[in-house]
């Protein structure tokens, strides 16, 4: 194998897909990355068993071949040439080692066998669709902040991702918060279609979307999801599991309205939470006609009062929350008001934002 | 792919027909004593699952795609489960990430393997980790626990697992393979009872000089008797061979001897290359003296499964030794 490239067009590629390799690797082949020259050009794939990134870059008059070779070394190497320097990077199968010359600088690096690498050949009981990369990227924006870490309901650890006729939806829970996105898409799919994307892909995926208008394919296999991007692919495995039925976790019959500036509350939850506890993040919030109370206090009886003019008019209510979970779902809001559903003191609270009904967020209260 | 060992050729094909049938437990607890080749048989049957194109008899290709990466250790749905380095313990963030393992999809064929060797190792958190793994299996999981204590494992676990349990192979059997392993000039027969009939074992003692190292220890062991030699010292050479098989040999040694005791000279002994050596030191002490020392190696061996200084204990066990003859 044989090819010369502009750093400048490898670099960008490899950067992006290193993010995978983790640091502390068991198996020294995951450490590695897969240089596979063909007719098409050069595609780079990483992997750490879970997530598969492959970056493919246009080539000419390259000699085809396959190789592994250190990722990290690989970038730094790039990274710390020159701009615009040519880097040619050569495999001798004799030594099994592989030399990068650029300049009069030359580096002669390891290499593993190709058949130790686990590449995902394919992807098996495919539905695919396409959507436009922006929807895709705010789907996951909008959700993922709700998945759970580390929890032994493992099925929580991920975004689950459904497919149903004309209508695509991300949902994310932790057990105490969920927030459910959707847009319309062009799908029709036989039965609706569920998979639980793991954490690490999520992040992974988030990463690697931009905001635009470009569509991107998803193919949904019995045991991957793929996002196929024009220079990159991105697959992760899934959860195998059950995701709870999140619908029912939606209350239905909340009976107070009310509408408030969404900055203004943001800012003033902001402030309060500052002398919340700092384990358990508790907020009081005291609704009544066009004010809400917010109050916290921390075990070394510091206290915290903001109001918040909101528009309301109705029973009074008093209801504890946790506060970073009200924040994170702020802040994901992009609208200028805000509208939450609230029933009595033991019913969740919903979120939307005013005048969407794509996302929704349900909070649930807690006893203070 | 390793050869299939000869003593295991019908739980093979027991196993082989039941995965044909679709018929195989998400969890397999395979029991016998050590060196006998159980993490062999749990490997070789992960491999025959995870090929891509077995052969017709179900055994792994070993040229497919899944094979290589198995070969090269590197198969992402194939996991081993053992104690980390230096440690004698597999804690609860390894099993829990063995878990985590099952919950994502199968990378390959559907099929994902883990194999938890030694299982007794995993301490009480651990176990209970496991639990929950072996309770909510996911499609094409299969866990292997490779035991060869399995009274150390929660019952829990052990009734939540198929059993397969590997007996000692016939002598004639295990000597006819080892004969074909060893050089000609290794007495095969004192290395098999050396290790207690387990064939595995026994080529691995041969590797490390065991038989060699046996005279020596034996030797010094009833040189403590008649005060020739310092405890210490002794202790210190029984070091190097670790705290689980000293205490083995020593169980040996000591059963024979009681047996020399009680049925006199001609009692059918398992060290029978070092018989007139034992029937000296047997003449020297009375049974009392030897099944005290008995309860202290079953006292050490209980101890032994947890963090226990094995120099202090073999010097302890040395003193003992060089005491009880001082008993009489």
């Amino acid at each position: 194998m044989k090819f010369s490239i502009q750093r400048e067009s490898i670099l960008k590629p490899l950067q992006t897909i290193t993010g995978v390799v983790e640091r502390r690797q068991t198996l020294p082949v995951l450490s590695n990355l897969l240089l596979s020259v063909g007719n098409e050009g050069l595609s780079m794939t990483t992997t750490d068993l879970e997530v598969e990134m492959v970056a493919r870059v246009s080539l000419e008059g390259a000699e085809a071949g396959d190789i592994t070779l250190p990722a990290r070394k690989l970038v730094d190497i790039c990274k710390a040439l020159p701009e615009g320097a040519q880097i040619d990077i050569v495999y001798d199968e004799e030594k099994e080692r592989a030399t990068i010359k650029s300049g009069r600088s030359r580096f002669n690096l390891t290499t593993l066998p190709v058949s130790e690498f686990p590449n995902i050949e394919e992807v098996k009981g495919v539905f695919e669709f396409e959507v436009p990369q922006k929807v895709l990227k705010q789907l996951i924006d909008k959700t993922a902040f709700a998945m759970a870490q580390q929890d032994v309901r493992y099925y929580l650890n991920g975004l689950l991702l459904e497919v149903d006729s004309g209508m695509i939806r991300t949902v994310a829970t932790d057990g105490h918060r969920l927030a459910v996105c959707e847009h319309e898409a062009n799908v029709s799919p036989g039965e609706k279609i569920q998979v639980i994307l793991p954490r690490k892909g999520v992040m992974e995926l988030a990463r690697l979307l931009s905001e635009g208008d470009e569509p991107v394919k998803v193919m949904v296999g019995n045991n991957h999801l793929s996002v196929v991007l024009e220079e990159y692919s991105f697959t992760s495995k899934l959860i195998d599991g059950k995701f709870p039925d999140y619908q029912r976790v939606i209350p239905r019959d909340s009976d107070k309205d009310v509408t408030a500036d969404h900055e203004l509350l943001r800012q003033a939850l902001v402030r309060t939470s500052i002398l919340s506890n700092e384990k358990y993040r508790g907020i009081r919030l005291r609704l009544q006609d066009g004010l809400i109370q917010a109050q916290a206090n921390n075990p070394e009886m510091e206290e915290a009062e903001e109001e918040i003019e909101v528009q309301y008019t109705g029973p009074r209510l008093e209801i504890g929350f946790n506060v970073s979970y009200l924040l994170e779902a702020l802040n994901v809001i992009d609208t200028p008001n805000v509208k939450l559903a609230l029933g009595d003191a033991n019913s969740s609270c919903v979120m939307r934002p005013e005048g969407q009904s794509a996302c929704t967020y349900v909070i649930m209260p807690m006893r203070l | 792919m390793s050869d299939l060992l000869p003593w295991q050729a019908d739980t093979w094909a027991g196993l082989m027909a039941r995965a044909r049938d679709e018929r195989l437990p998400h969890a397999l607890l395979l029991t016998g004593a050590e060196g006998i080749g159980k993490r062999d048989f749990a490997t070789r049957l992960a491999e025959a699952l995870l090929c891509l194109r077995p052969r017709e008899d179900g055994d792994a290709c070993g040229e497919c795609q899944a094979c290589g990466l198995l070969a090269a250790g590197s198969h992402p749905d194939l996991r081993l489960v053992a104690p980390p380095e230096d440690k004698k313990v597999i804690p609860i963030d390894t099993i829990r990430a063995a878990g985590e393992f099952f919950a994502l999809t199968s990378q390959y064929n559907g099929r994902q393997v883990a194999i938890i060797h030694p299982a007794e190792a995993m301490n009480p958190a651990a176990a209970n980790a496991l639990l929950k793994t072996l309770e909510e299996p996911t499609p094409g999981a299969l866990l292997m626990l490779v035991c060869s204590q399995p009274s150390r494992l929660l019952p829990t676990i052990r009734s939540r697992c198929q059993r397969v349990a590997f007996a000692l192979p016939e002598p004639a059997q295990a000597l006819a393979w080892l004969r074909q392993r060893l050089p000609g000039d290794v007495d095969a027969e004192a290395l098999l009872a050396l290790a207690e009939g387990a064939p595995l074992a026994a080529l691995r003692l041969n590797e490390e000089g065991g038989l060699a190292a046996r005279q020596s220890l034996s030797r010094q062991w009833a040189g403590l008797l008649e005060g020739r030699e310092d405890p210490l010292a002794v202790a210190a050479q029984w070091k190097p061979w670790g705290l689980t098989r000293s205490l083995q040999w020593l169980n040996s040694w000591v059963t024979d001897l009681i047996r020399l005791k009680s049925a006199g000279p001609d009692a059918a002994i398992s060290n029978k290359d070092l018989g007139a050596q034992l029937q000296n030191i047997a003449q020297r002490l009375d049974l009392r003296a030897l099944y005290a020392f008995l309860d202290q190696l079953t006292e050490y061996g209980r101890l032994a499964a947890n963090n226990l200084n094995e120099q202090l204990a073999l010097e302890d066990l040395m003193i003992a030794w060089r005491r009880s003859a001082a008993r009489r």
